[in-house]
């Protein structure tokens, strides 16, 4: 029986500039809705953000742009002109969704604020995706992925003991700011559609990532610190060792996991050890001198090889896959988690969706759009 | 009325990238059913050394306002209460390692039996299919597998600890898809067997990273906190024990704003910082001049400073930090939540602000079955005596 994605017929609309509402767009866009991205008249900054084939900037090339923008349509329109408002007005009529990224001061004189679009369309749901929150005395004000991590609360515990915070690499609070819109969307869509909804992605870093951190402090538990490549209070190992090709991540909870890797390593006298009589303790206080006794063993061995003696041992573990060895990963092949698209006069891979369904693919992947490519079509489309 | 209203969630899952799916579902609305054991309680019932070292606070977060029934499932009269508990359900969610659902007889096909248009959703490390499907995962290994872990860490270090991310964003991914299930349900009144992957998440958080890859036979590297193009962009340390302020400066006239700030200490004449390239060039050197200043300042004052003047920069907070935080409590990022007996406490909220379906938590951790009575007795119609004969003999167990 054949099945379309779950999204079809959905009109689903972004405006403003933000990578947080590319990819909650993006999200729709894989699963069949119809996504029309407004852009300004001078094209979304992403396209001109890296990679580039050849490192060669290119509006219409930019492989970060692509990757968040296959399958939509683009408009291009100055909003700051009534005309052209009104066409976003008139286009809007018939949507289901709008994300809206846009902090521009001039948006409620223009009318189109996320809150006041959701009033004059009250059909529509409008998820408004800022880093403070739209209703918030910080609407207006500077951040970027590093600040709003460190507001969160994730960066403090990321990295290494006596160096600075880490933040995630990559741009992850628009990752999981657009997560988030796209989930409150679905859900607003579910509960017969309509509404405004304010999302703040400092607010989903420190909601969805620091609740158990929160209940600690409450009851008055010591602050984590950075947990650096072992995980803190956890039993030895969990960490990352070095290995000939690379580094290994493992995980041994139980002692049944702990009494195999020692097997495994060909040291089963080291269960007597007092060094582990304590596994937390060791972990957390003496995990370089613990390393050190494992370091011989995985520093002869590639990634592959440990990876088969841990199966092999029924221990868990992964290799710690750099990019291209996670694009060219077998298993990744074998779930054809990569597709190719047109691009650039050839075609390239790209990653899909990490969720599959017998429904959920769209028949074929569309590069994504040139700038302003879909204005006369939704001109006809309104009735102008 | 919340979104979900409605909906009923028959939930098998484990540990945290699971139950965080059925939370996010929870959160709007849906009424969520636990199924768990006595013979086997989920480990994040018990205090967890990651997830909450003296409370079992990971546990609080994705459990509070959801039933817990206990069923046997090896007991095949176990799975055939699981069973009527699904037919009366719209979706069933389970994080079993692949093949675990069948061998309880529990499988997609089984659970169209019973009902012809079930969602179900698994969730695994590796999915349902491919080479590696069956191996066991955890958070520290999805990132590991997905390429994000082998970017997460300092450019001269190894890859570090990418703490929850990797569960949390799993469930929140696997939320989509359920939903995206869910509305298909109301479209075509057809269910389906939806396959998610947590390694696939972590690939999709480096797309950028993939694509690059592909067009330029690039594998990107670490790099801390360094940004392809802004700097000063880095966290930096301030007086006090581990505090520390983000900034990142985007535009030249952000970077003068700064310089105002920080005081004219010649960096405008500084060839070496000239415009943004430029910088990017010396910004090790940058870093340095930047923590010299920020060092003499606590984080507050100097992110009240740069951000007064439109720099991106906030101090890094820690959990007491967002705890005690205004602008977070009046957002309702920090909630209080009260208990059977009247104990209160504070809970993260929701980063959503529905005007008319309000996403909210609203009742505590069930305790392990709590709701058996009300799911086998009210809902399935099994009658008081038969439930005690079934808890008796160790199936509602």
């Amino acid at each position: 029986m054949a099945s379309q994605p779950p999204f079809t017929g959905l009109r689903v609309f972004e405006y403003g500039i933000d990578p947080s509402i590319a990819y909650a767009g993006k999200l729709f866009a894989d699963l069949g809705a119809t996504v029309v991205k407004i852009e300004p008249p001078e094209g979304d900054p992403q396209r001109r953000h890296g990679p580039f084939p050849s490192d060669e900037p290119d509006p219409e090339r930019s492989g970060w742009f692509l990757y968040l923008n296959a399958n939509k349509r683009s408009v291009a329109l100055d909003t700051s002109i009534a005309g052209d408002r009104d066409l976003m007005l008139r286009a809007l009529r018939d949507a289901n969704v709008l994300f809206h990224a846009s902090r521009d001061p001039e948006l409620e004189s223009w009318g189109i604020a996320p809150d006041q679009l959701a009033r004059t369309l009250p059909h529509i749901v409008v998820a408004s995706v800022t880093p403070f929150g739209w209703n918030s005395s910080f609407r207006g004000s500077a951040a970027d992925d590093l600040t709003l991590q460190a507001l969160g609360g994730e960066s403090l515990g990321l990295g290494m003991p006596g160096r600075p915070p880490l933040k995630l690499p990559l741009d992850q609070s628009s990752y999981q700011a657009g997560l988030s819109a796209a989930i409150a969307a679905c859900g607003a869509l579910l509960g017969g559609g309509g509404g405004f909804i304010d999302v703040s992605a400092a607010d989903v870093w420190a909601t969805f990532y620091m609740g158990p951190e929160v209940a600690n402090a409450h009851f008055g538990r010591r602050k984590r610190g950075r947990a650096g490549h072992h995980v803190l209070g956890q039993p030895y190992p969990h960490t990352v060792l070095p290995c000939k090709d690379g580094f290994f991540a493992v995980q041994c909870s139980t002692r049944r996991h702990w009494q195999a890797f020692l097997e495994m390593v060909g040291r089963p006298e080291l269960a007597e050890d007092p060094l582990f009589a304590n596994r937390v303790r060791t972990n957390d206080l003496h995990s370089e001198e613990a390393d050190a006794l494992f370091a011989p063993w995985f520093g002869e061995r590639t990634k592959d090889e440990i990876l088969r003696q841990f199966l092999r041992f029924k221990i868990p573990g992964a290799p710690v896959y750099s990019i291209q060895e996670a694009a060219e990963h077998p298993h990744l092949e074998g779930r054809r988690y990569f597709t190719e698209v047109d691009y650039a006069g050839g075609s390239v891979c790209m990653p899909t969706t990490p969720y599959q369904a017998p429904g959920f693919k769209p028949e074929s992947l569309r590069p994504a759009p040139r700038l302003g490519e879909y204005n006369e079509a939704l001109r006809r489309e309104v009735g102008r | 009325m919340r979104a979900l209203e409605g909906v009923r969630i028959a939930d098998f899952t484990l540990h945290a990238a699971g139950p965080f799916c059925t939370h996010m579902l929870s959160l709007l609305g849906a009424e969520c059913i636990k199924i768990e054991s006595a013979m086997r309680p989920d480990i994040f019932r018990r205090p967890h050394p990651v997830y909450g070292r003296m409370g079992a606070a990971e546990f609080d977060q994705v459990a509070s306002g959801k039933r817990s029934v206990t069923l046997n499932l090896k007991d095949p009269r176990g799975a055939e209460l699981a069973k009527r508990l699904v037919a009366i359900s719209d979706v069933a969610v389970e994080s079993f390692r692949p093949g675990v659902m069948e061998r309880l007889w529990l499988s997609y096909g089984e659970l169209q039996r019973v009902k012809r248009d079930i969602v179900l959703v698994s969730i695994s490390a590796s999915g349902q299919t491919g080479p590696e499907k069956g191996y066991a995962g955890y958070a520290p290994l999805f990132g590991a597998l997905g390429g994000l872990g082998h970017l997460t860490g300092y450019e001269d270090g190894p890859p570090v600890e990418i703490r929850h991310i990797m569960d949390h964003s799993t469930g929140l991914s696997a939320a989509v898809a359920t939903l995206a299930a869910l509305y298909s349900l109301r479209q075509t009144g057809r269910g389906q067997h939806v396959d998610v992957a947590a390694r696939e998440v972590a690939s999709s958080f480096v797309g950028d990273a993939l694509l690059d890859c592909a067009l330029n036979g690039r594998t990107p590297f670490r790099q801390g906190n360094d940004d392809p193009v802004m700097a000063p962009h880095g966290v930096y340390p301030c007086r006090g024990e581990d505090e520390w302020i983000s900034i990142a400066v985007k535009t030249d006239e952000e970077w003068q704003a700064l310089v105002e700030v920080v005081g004219n200490p010649g960096w405008l004449d500084d060839p070496r910082f000239a415009d943004r390239a430029v910088r990017w060039g010396h910004r090790l050197a940058l870093d340095e001049e930047i923590s010299a200043w920020t060092c003499r300042h606590t984080r507050w004052e100097a992110a009240g400073q740069l951000q007064a003047v439109g720099v991106a920069a906030f101090p890094s907070y820690n959990a007491r930090d967002i705890v005690e935080d205004e602008h977070l409590r009046t957002r309702g990022v920090i909630c209080d939540l009260t208990g059977p007996q009247g104990q209160s406490r504070a809970v993260v909220g929701t980063p959503w602000r529905f005007s008319h379906t309000p996403a909210r938590l609203d009742s505590w951790t069930p305790a392990l079955g709590e709701h058996n009575h009300y799911v086998f007795g009210e809902l399935l119609g099994i009658d008081e005596g038969e439930i005690r004969l079934l808890i008796e003999e160790q199936v509602i167990y």
